[in-house]
């Protein structure tokens, strides 16, 4: 471990509405290294998918990356040209998508639709591309011999797997898991989890797990990241985030999720709803819901600072802490 | 899927037979002589002989059930009665006027369902741009338009201005020419009626294959095929194309009664002797069998599409070919 | 509450462009139709000029077979289309309502059979139909209309219905049939409320392809010869062959862009209807 495989920086999506500019992502900054498990965590609609659509550049009309970097290696993503793009695209980053069901086409056979990547990407033949195929469908756990088969015939889970064995066709470094087990019922989501951390394991592959659904990200997560209203407010290892979080929204986050072990755990939820985003005004974004906010929250907006070796938080109580600790 | 099948065949044998017995009643329940109805205006002229025999062959001295009997029996055997005006009988004029109809809707169809397809795809493809928006403008006041007077336009400019194709017919009647001079000439005469039919037509198939497209275009697996790295075009025909072409599939043979419907029309603009024009032609004289014998060809001709659309439909979705295989 | 749902619709509807393009003709083809004998120069019924007249100061559109002035038929016309087109689009989206609300409230066997019936309609070749039944009914002004909303009701139907499904899960419907108010009640008070919007972009949809068809039946010779429609009008410029000669520039091409300008009005102000009640569709625009 060490090597930063993917480094995300100051990244910023915009979209155009009828209404103005809705700022989802903005200022984004973290870094995957090889072999890591990356949670990035945050309720539904705060950015977490456009994150990974902007890292792969398929922000269509209306949005568009406004601002940042995206480092895969050594290459930068953001300005890279389009050519550059499609060869980049799977062969080195993929994705399992946010729902398997729609991302396979229903016209074409399944494995049709893996080979096409292969094929794309490698000069191997048909028939190298069809062996490799099937392995693949192996190793994610189906029969090589429904390659055959269109994607109405698959159920909900074994659809995941054939979008897992689809992402890992090139052998990429990097995968990014977006969503990936939402909707399927609870032992699929283990099987399939399970299957994504050994197939981790045995190819040292880097994977951003988007979610949000917290006990099952920390169950496999080597770091952990928060979102929170199109904002990074804390990232960390999985560690500091369950005993040490920084950040008001992180705590809220847990104190809101329920923990099977410790039953007794009282379950608080969150007051107040999400900012608008479309015209938002520098503040802390969180200001309206976090119990502790104060003036400054609502004129200024917190950049993502480091609190300890590895611990970044977005927020002024840390700062304002420190300047405490450094005066006395 | 089996009860499917039976349940359309179920719909269209119900229009068939409403239709045919909507076809009885309406000369009978209608206030006046039904002899003219039966007969055709002319009836006036005829004696009285003339008259029962008429009579006599329709059966309308015998009770209602018994008249209806004989009626679906003959229109069973392809009898459709006899056009007093035109004296002869009305199936061999549909036999001799149904090809040129055939011809012109069946073309019509495919061209227009073709030029469609392709400005649809292009314009969901650039939505939001200028293409987009001229685009969805054009077909829009192309549909808006009465498709008669679009066919008057193209005579008075392409025909009686500058001369370039004959005014009317469906071939040159009186040259007797053969072979691909014959072929040529059939064309000439097509064009103007069949830009037309395809003018007239088109903007259904643009608006639903430019939904369509759109729809698929914001599917996911569209982004995962972008994610893939798989180049613009092939998304275009290979991802988006396959799958927006479906709904139009279904449309396809179901325009054939609109098509039907717009050569009536067209064909009257440019005195083509298919089924329309002779619809027109009875309608104009006032020949009742005859107005109803079109009316049922064409009615048969559009079920008979249906019936095709639903059969054939399988073979290019293959969720619901699947299916139809369990 | 009720007028601040309207407000806001008319605010979206003023807002869009084409919805306002679509209103200013409308309303410009409302104040023709009830100004004609203000602005029509001549009684479109009277023989004013010599036949077959070329445009000139006195006749702008010159004078038709018969030597009536072809400006003032147009003028008066546009009454005749206008309101052929409103009237056969009214009670075909009264029957439209009517089959879509009881299809759609009662559901099962009743949603079945009217559903049926819905498709049976929209199977037959709905042009070659009309004019079999003008045929057989004879050419009149009411009778034009008869027939096409005869066969217009169907496809309002079934969009009104899935409408109604939908409102059917509002928990008011559910409150209501829980306390057990009467279905004619439900269906008067809580359910046509929520359709109106829809059936208001059904209606002006309607109207523009009713106004098609008539002029389409008229050219047919199945207009009313008493009271002329653009479409009608066209027919005696076919009959006399007028598209043929120079003619046609005076005596074909105005009534068919009158017909157009009218049914793009109406189309224009129904797409933009639509899209304001359907927001589904105003997101993927």
């Amino acid at each position: 471990m060490g090597k930063t495989v993917l480094s995300v920086e100051n990244l910023s999506t915009f979209y155009k509405t009828d209404k103005g500019i809705s700022r989802a992502v903005e200022n984004v900054s973290f870094t995957v290294e090889e072999g890591e498990i990356l949670g990035l965590i945050g309720e539904s609609g705060c950015g977490k998918s456009t994150v990974a659509q902007s890292i792969l550049r398929l922000i269509e009309y209306p949005g568009k990356v406004v601002k940042g970097k995206v480092f895969l290696h050594e290459k930068e993503l953001i300005s890279a040209s389009e050519a550059d793009l499609y060869d980049i695209r799977w062969s080195e980053i993929s994705v399992i998508p946010q729902s398997a069901m729609n991302a396979l086409n229903p016209v074409h056979r399944i494995g049709e639709q893996i080979m096409e990547a292969i094929l794309i990407h490698e000069h191997v033949s048909k028939k190298e591309a069809l062996d490799r195929t099937k392995v693949l469908l192996e190793l994610v756990g189906i029969d090589r011999e429904r390659w055959k088969s269109y994607p109405h015939e698959f159920s909900g889970g074994m659809k995941q797997r054939v979008a897992i064995a689809m992402a890992l066709a090139c052998y990429p470094k990097m995968i990014i898991s977006d969503e990936s087990t939402t909707g399927l019922d609870v032992l699929t989501q283990s099987q399939v989890i399970a299957l994504l951390k050994d197939l981790q394991r045995k190819m040292n592959l880097s994977i951003i797990l988007i979610s949000h659904d917290l006990p099952m990200v920390t169950s496999i997560s080597d770091k952990i990241a928060i979102m929170y209203a199109g904002k990074l407010v804390e990232w960390a290892s999985t560690d500091d985030i369950l005993h040490d979080a920084r950040h008001p929204y992180s705590r809220a986050l847990l104190d809101a999720t329920p923990d099977l072990i410790n039953r007794d755990k009282k379950i608080v939820s969150i007051p107040g709803t999400v900012p608008n985003l479309v015209n938002i005004k520098s503040c802390c974004r969180f200001h309206t819901r976090c119990p502790f906010a104060f003036e400054r929250c609502k004129v200024e907006e917190p950049e993502l600072k480091e609190v300890k070796p590895g611990h970044f938080a977005a927020c002024f109580l840390e700062e304002e802490n420190h300047e405490l600790t450094y005066t006395s | 899927m089996l009860k499917f099948y039976v349940g359309k065949f179920l719909q269209y044998f119900l229009v068939i037979v409403l239709m045919l017995t909507l076809n009885f009643l309406l000369p009978r329940l209608m206030p006046g002589n039904p002899l003219v109805f039966l007969a055709g205006e002319d009836v006036g002229f005829m004696t009285s002989e003339e008259k029962n025999e008429i009579l006599d062959k329709h059966g309308l001295n015998d009770s209602i059930p018994q008249q209806y009997i004989s009626y679906i029996k003959n229109i069973v055997t392809g009898d459709f009665g006899y056009s007093y005006q035109q004296k002869r009988s009305i199936a061999d004029l549909l036999k001799e006027r149904m090809p040129w109809t055939l011809l012109l809707a069946g073309l019509g169809l495919v061209i227009s369902t073709i030029i469609g397809v392709m400005f649809g795809a292009l314009s969901a493809w650039r939505r939001g741009s200028s293409t987009d928006a001229n685009l969805l403008t054009m077909f829009m006041f192309l549909s808006a338009m009465p498709s008669f007077w679009i066919g008057m336009i193209l005579v008075s400019i392409f025909s009686a201005q500058l001369g370039l194709f004959p005014v009317f017919g469906a071939e040159s009647g009186w040259s007797n020419l053969t072979g691909m001079d014959r072929f040529f000439d059939i064309l000439r005469h097509l064009v103007l009626p069949l830009t037309t039919l395809v003018l007239i037509s088109v903007t259904n198939t643009f608006m639903i294959m430019r939904y369509s497209m759109l729809n698929v275009l914001g599917e996911d697996y569209i982004m995962m095929a972008k994610a893939k790295g798989v180049r613009d075009r092939v998304i275009k025909y290979k991802h988006a194309m396959r799958n927006a072409l479906l709904p139009v599939a279904t449309v396809f043979m179901l325009s054939l009664g609109f098509m039907l419907g717009g050569a009536t029309v067209i064909e009257t603009v440019f005195a083509y002797p298919g089924v329309g024009r002779l619809m027109f032609e009875s309608v104009v004289s006032r020949d009742y069998p005859l107005i109803q014998a079109t009316f049922l060809i064409i009615t048969f001709s559009v079920v008979i599409a249906n019936l095709l659309a639903d059969i054939l439909y399988p073979f290019i979705d293959p969720k619901v070919g699947g299916q139809r295989e369990k | 509450m009720k007028s601040n749902r309207w407000g806001y619709y008319w605010k979206t509807l003023s807002s869009s462009k084409l919805g306002l393009f679509g209103l200013s003709i409308l309303c410009l083809f409302l104040i023709i139709a009830l100004f004609a004998p203000l602005l029509a120069p001549f009684n479109p019924m009277e023989r004013v000029g010599q036949p077959f007249g070329e445009p000139s100061s006195t006749f702008l559109l010159g004078t038709n077979d018969v030597g009536q002035d072809i400006l003032s038929e147009l003028i008066y016309g546009s009454r005749i289309s206008l309101m052929i087109g409103v009237i056969a689009a009214l009670i075909s989206i009264v029957l439209g309502i009517i089959v879509g609300i009881v299809a759609g409230y009662y559901g099962g066997k009743v949603d079945n059979f009217l559903m049926r019936v819905v498709d049976l309609v929209l199977v037959v070749p709905f042009l070659p139909l009309m004019i079999l039944l003008a045929a057989f009914i004879g050419p009149s002004f009411w009778n034009i209309i008869l027939v096409i909303s005869l066969i217009s009701w169907a496809s309002p139907a079934r969009v009104i219905r899935s409408q109604v499904l939908n409102l059917k899960t509002k928990g008011y419907v559910e409150a209501a049939k829980s306390i057990g108010t009467k279905a004619s009640t439900i269906m008067l008070k809580h359910i046509m409320p929520g359709v109106i919007p829809i059936a208001l972009s059904q209606f002006v949809m309607a109207a523009s392809s009713a106004i098609l068809i008539e002029a389409s039946l008229s050219f047919l010779g199945l207009g009313d010869p008493f009271v002329k429609s653009w479409g009608t009008i066209l027919y005696y410029a076919q009959a006399r062959g007028a598209f043929l000669t120079e003619a046609w520039l005076w005596w074909v091409l105005p009534p068919g862009l009158l017909i157009t300008t009218l049914v793009i009005g109406f189309a224009f102000t129904g797409y933009s209807l639509e899209e304001i009640m359907n927001p589904r569709l105003r997101k993927e625009r």
